[in-house]
Parts: C-alpha cells; structure tokens; sequence
C-alpha cells in the first residue's frame, strides 16, 4: 500500500477582508458613547480594524486608558474589560448582555411582589451594561489594590478576584437601577451618582419621548402595595425605537420582561435601536389582551392576568397575516432620531423656530438636571408640556390635563378614521399603516383616534383623566404618533 | 489595571502612543506575525488587542514587557526603554538624558 502523504495545513491567517461594523453597529455604539457623555462621563472612543479586517471599538478614558474594548471576529462579538471576570462573548450584542447577566448576577431587588417591577429591553441593556462596566473599571483603576483581570493568580486568589468584580459590578448596576427609581418616584437621586442618573435622562432625551406620568410615579411610591397584589405594578420599560431602514421601517414598541432578558431573542435583527423610555401601568383587569399571551417574550414568565397596559400587542398590528414579533409596522417616514448634540443644541434654542421643536422641554429638563443636579421631570408642568410638545400641541399652562385639553382645544380635532390607503387626515400614513391603525381600533372599540395634519393621537377611556398614561414616538419629520390612556376595560382581541 | 498620569488628549502624548504602535508593528511584521499569532503567542484572549495597541490606543500592561520582548525578539531591557520612550517621556528624559 503506498504511502500517502496527509499534509496537515498550518492554519494561516485570513485573507484580509474587510468586514467594518454596520452602519447600524456604528449607529448603536455612538449613541450609546453619546449617552454616557452626555450623562457626564469623561470618555473617548476609537476603533479599528485588525490585519484580518476585523473590527473593534473601544471605550477609553480621558488619559487614554482602554476600559472597555468591543470586537467581533470569528463570527461572535467579544467584550473585554478589566473590571470583568472573565470576556463576555455572544453571537450579537444583545447576547453580551445575556453573557453579562450570566456572569454577574444582577440584584435587582424591586420588591416584585410589593412594588415597581422593572423592565429593561436588551437594546438599551447594552448602553447599561457598558457604562456599568464603564464605571466599574474607572473605579478599579483608582482603587488602591488595583486588579487585573490578566494576571494569572492561583486558584483562591483568581476566585476572590472574581468575586470582587462581581460584587463591584453588581453594586454598580444596583445603584444605577436604584438611583433611576428613586429618580422617577421623588425626583431626587442619589448625588453622588448624578451621572449614573443622566444616563437614564439621556437616554429618554435621545429619542425625546419620555412619557413618565403622575401616575406612573404615584405608583411607584412606597407603601402603595400589598404583598400578591399586582393591580397597580407599574413597569419602566427601556425599550427600542428602531432606526430607520429603507425597506422595512418599524416601530417596535414590546417590553421585555426583565427577567427574560438575558434568554430571549426579540426579533429586532436587521434593524437598530435606540433607547426609549416608556412608563406604564399593569392592571391585573385587562385579561382580554390575550394577544399579549402570544408573544413569546411577553409570555414567558407572565401569568395571563398581568399584562402591561398600552403595549400594543403583536396580533392586533398583524393586518398583513404575519407574525410582527413585537413590531408594529406602520410604514412610516423615518423612525430615526438625528445624533443631536446637547451643546449645540441649546446654543441653537434662541434661534426662531426651535421653540417648537419636540425635544425643547425635555432638552431643558436634562440640561436642569445637569446644572442643578436635583431638578428635572419633577413636576406635573414639565411633564405635561413635554408632552404637549412631543405631540405639537401648544404648550399649555402646565397644570391643564393632557386629555381635557385634547377635547377642549382645537389644535386636535376628532375625524373619522381615513379610508385605508388614502389616509386623508394624517397625509404621512401610508395603507399599511392606515390599515394597521383601522384594524386597531375596530378591535378596540373603546379606543379613539384624533388626528391633525402632523400628529395622530389614539385614546383610552377618556373619561379617566386620573390615571392616563402616555407614549408617543416622535419621528424625524415632526410627525408624532401618541397612545393615551389605560386598558383597565380592557381591549378586545 | 495601571493608570497613567499622561493625558491622552494631549496631542504630544497621542503621537507618543501611535509611534509607539507603529514601532510595535514594525516589530511584529520583521517577525513575520500576524497579530493573531503575536496575539496566540502572548496568550491574550483576543487578538483584536494588537490592533488597538498598534493604532495608539492603550499600552502594554508592564507585567507583560518581558513576555512582548522575547516575543518579538528584542532584548528586555531595550524593549522596556523604547517603550518608556513613547509611554513615559519625562521619566524617560530623566532617566537617559545624560546618555543619549
């Protein structure tokens, strides 16, 4: 028998092929830089590519320090960090923060059962966890007995290293969460985690719908619940707003229950987000959202009579047949939010015009509380004209009810709804979306719809003006789209 | 983790550090190693690190000089004075001013 050779080929290295992050992977990383800027964190960004052509990103600290450095290569996504115990490896962004909740177990202690319940989607969860980390390694590195998460120790050593920047990046995550709460319940914080705090502000200002409401808040304060007792567990939901893709423009507007996080796999591929804040209530009343049962996020972990009010639920918005997995598809112009500088834009805000720009008030209210470090969305009157601009109306005194207002003014006059496809009073509607909306509120019977040429505001027993909660997504154009109310009758799949 | 009191913001330091990457660089490819492989030598955990380090961002944790040095076939000592050239240039001139 000859002998055959078998040669054994040293694996060489890759032909360089450029393989750069997306646009989309760019657009998530600088608004999330932006945001921890903006939050008062001194930091700077670079990336590159290897020889191979594969890309990375890093987070630095003034002096130059690399706190945090982000690759993709060999088909999975990589996070190093001397504050972490090990890299976090996954096949996407959203599976490091998976990898993260897997090596830092998060304490997040809302008091499930007596208070606020917490939601985070996984798009804004990377902005948390890199400036967790962020601000975890800046500490490391000025702690006394520096660590170094390369150094070989022995096994004791290594562990109770391990633990340490565990314990450090769980107090760190602990505090952020906490200091948001606190935020959103007494409109105070914790002063000295100002920037921890600006990072939640930035990100609602970043896509400039915050919706926070008394209501919301008056749920949040202590002593509201009793032990079982979820009718008034109020969710803060983190969730996307996605950026605008040419061929398949969305609007996701699902929450993601926290604790599935880490484990589920939202179907936003294709598209990036940026952060959102939403704050709304869960009623144990509205079982008849049975659509919210089918969403195989919202499902998990959620028993059939505690849904988050005012998500709109995947099989209301499917008037094409499919399955939207969490998206509602409307269609619509342009869904992303411009990269706006806060200096610039404030130097700006003297100029005509920008008085009624959306993002005005909630601009102001960041730029307090970055002055003033207690101030900000404190009051009625902020909020309510935060509102009011998100949606064009004319500012109003502050203390006028959102909703008393819509009826009582003409700057929003109730129409019928526009024939599907001709969408004559709200001209940025294409078919899709007028059908989308149409079938909505057939199926909601309860739900109205007001509409002016840029704005469409769809409402929910009106004739309870305690409790309304309110999201609105604001779009490039100017155009907004707002939900108001609460679901406590329930709306009818 | 090791801090720096140099300012990276500093124009004189960020054309410190880059010309301290490009030497690193140079270094590498008179090795003939691509940086996955000075990387798989060194034992770090992602070789996109070499990348970073050559474009000027970041340094060579000190406890590694020994291990880049006979990697890249420099003498120690020579490795870690260059290095403190571009890293460290005022200890640097204290150092060695009378020499050079």
């Amino acid at each position: 028998m000859a002998a055959q050779v078998v040669s054994f080929v040293r694996r060489e290295p890759r032909q360089s092929t450029v393989v750069d992050w997306t646009r989309d992977e760019l657009a998530e990383l600088y608004r999330i830089e932006h945001a921890l800027v903006q939050s008062g964190l001194t930091l700077d960004v670079e990336r590159g590519v290897t020889d191979e052509g594969d890309p990375w990103f890093v987070f630095c600290r003034s002096d130059g320090e690399v706190l945090i450095h982000l690759a993709r290569y060999d088909g999975l996504y990589r996070l190093h960090s001397p504050a972490l115990p090990a890299p976090l490896i996954g096949q996407s962004f959203k599976a490091l923060t998976k990898a993260f909740s897997n090596q830092v177990p998060l304490q997040v202690t809302l008091k499930r059962d007596m208070g606020p319940r917490l939601f985070v989607h996984p798009a804004a969860m990377l902005a948390v966890v890199i400036g967790t980390i962020f601000v975890a390694s800046n500490e490391l590195a000025f702690s006394t007995q520096p660590i170094d998460s390369e150094k070989k120790h022995g096994d004791a050593s290594l562990a109770t290293t391990s633990h340490n920047l565990k314990a450090l990046l769980q107090s760190t995550f602990q505090q952020y969460i906490e200091n948001f709460f606190t935020w959103l319940r007494d409109g105070t914080f914790l002063q000295q985690s100002t920037y921890i705090t600006m990072i939640s502000a930035v990100a609602a200002f970043i896509v400039g719908s915050d919706s926070a409401t008394d209501h919301a808040r008056d749920v949040l304060t202590a002593g509201n619940h009793t032990a079982g007792d979820h009718t008034n567990d109020t969710a803060l939901i983190i969730a996307p707003a996605p950026t605008n893709d040419a061929s398949h423009r969305t609007a996701e507007t699902k929450s993601v229950i926290a604790q599935d996080v880490s484990d589920q796999s939202h179907n936003t591929s294709g598209t990036s987000h940026t952060a959102d804040v939403i704050v709304v209530s869960n009623t144990s009343t509205n079982s008849n959202m049975t659509g919210l049962q089918d969403d195989p996020v919202l499902a998990k972990g959620h028993d059939a009579t505690n849904v988050p009010e005012l998500l709109l639920a995947t099989a209301y918005f499917d008037s094409s047949g499919q399955s939207l997995a969490g998206q509602l598809s409307l269609g619509l112009a342009d869904f992303s939010r411009p990269h706006v500088d806060l200096a610039s834009y404030l130097s700006a805000a003297a100029s005509p015009g920008v008085a009624t720009d959306p993002l005005k008030d909630l601009t102001s209210a960041v730029t307090a509380i970055v002055q003033n470090g207690q101030s900000g969305l404190n009051s009625t009157s902020d909020i309510n004209n935060l509102i009011a601009h998100a949606i064009q109306m004319s500012p109003t005194d502050g203390s006028q009810n959102l909703i008393t207002y819509f009826l009582n003014t003409n700057h929003i006059t109730s129409q019928s709804l526009p024939a599907a496809g001709a969408s004559p009073g709200y001209s940025l509607f294409d078919a899709n979306a007028a059908t989308t909306l149409e079938s909505f509120l057939e199926q909601n019977p309860n739900a109205q719809a007001v509409f002016n040429n840029k704005s469409v505001v769809v409402y929910d027993d009106i004739h309870d003006t305690t409790t309304a909660t309110i999201k609105v997504w604001t779009f490039t154009d100017g155009s907004t789209i707002a939900i108001v109310g609460h679901a406590d009758h329930g709306f009818v799949a | 983790m090791y801090t720096n009191a140099q300012h990276r913001s500093d124009p004189k330091v960020q054309e410190l550090r880059r010309e301290a990457g490009l030497w690193l660089k140079q270094l590498r490819e008179r090795r003939g190693l691509s940086q996955r492989q000075l990387a798989s030598r060194l034992g770090s955990d992602y070789y996109t690190f070499i990348s970073q380090l050559e474009t000027g961002r970041g340094r060579i944790p000190p406890d590694r000089y020994r291990q880049w040095a006979e990697v890249l076939g420099v003498e120690p000592a020579e490795f870690v004075k260059t290095l403190m050239q571009y890293y460290d240039p005022v200890t640097y001139g204290i150092l060695f001013s009378n020499v050079e």
